[in-house]
């Protein structure tokens, strides 16, 4: 499923996808493929993310 | 048969130098290393399955199909065909910090063509082809995919950039 959220909150902190995998330590492909839904990070890749994106892991993978 | 060793040689450094690169330039994210083992599975199955068959022809037809080194040689290039363009295509090949460049895809196609052309060269002058031609035939194939994998990957990473 797609991660419409994490998107959102990409574009809300005006950061292209090779910024946040920049910040991550993670290739950018891999934030297209968490954002388009093909994969699940695991949980500190999340934390890691919402760290970046000051947003809570609520905020961005749960329902 | 020199411009052969010399193109083996070549390739052997490249490989060398690939992977002193990987070391230096860091480690694989998650999503790559998960990746990169979904690859050495697939790679692995590929490998048995290809065993499994000679095995069962050669007993069934009672005949021997391949040496035990033309089989092993085969199993290393089919595990190494199924695993390179699968990881090149996931973007899992290179490591996250290891800049992209087309320059690795054309080193590859054109080692590729450079085995391929002296044996096709030698097949249309005498109709014959050597064992070691065979050898070559195999390497040329397999350097050719590797290098068109990476030209194909990195030219539709473009588009999409150029897409957004």
């Amino acid at each position: 499923m797609k991660n419409l959220k994490l998107k959102a909150a990409r574009a809300g902190k005006d950061l292209s996808q090779q910024a946040l995998a920049d910040r991550v330590g993670v290739s950018r492909q891999t934030i297209s493929a968490i954002e388009k839904g093909d994969y699940n990070p695991t949980i500190n890749l999340c934390i890691s993310i919402c760290k970046e994106l000051d947003v809570t892991l609520n905020d961005l993978f749960w329902k | 048969m020199f411009l052969a060793t010399v193109v083996v040689f070549v390739v052997a450094l490249s490989f060398g130098f690939l992977i002193l690169m990987n070391k230096v330039e860091g480690e694989r994210d998650e999503r790559q290393t998960q990746v990169v083992d979904r690859a050495y599975k697939y790679a692995f199955v590929t490998i048995m399955f290809l065993n499994a068959v000679v095995y069962f022809w050669e007993k069934v037809g009672n005949i021997q199909l391949l040496s035990s080194e033309d089989l092993a040689a085969l199993s290393i290039w089919l595990g190494t065909l199924v695993f390179a363009p699968y990881t090149i295509w996931q973007h899992a090949y290179f490591p996250v910090k290891v800049k992209k460049s087309s320059s690795m895809g054309w080193l590859f196609a054109g080692l590729g063509l450079l085995e391929l052309l002296p044996v096709t060269w030698d097949y249309f002058e005498s109709s014959k082809v050597d064992q070691q031609d065979i050898y070559l035939v195999f390497l040329g194939i397999l350097l050719l995919i590797t290098g068109s994998t990476i030209l194909l990957r990195n030219y539709l990473d473009r588009k999409e950039d150029e897409g957004r």
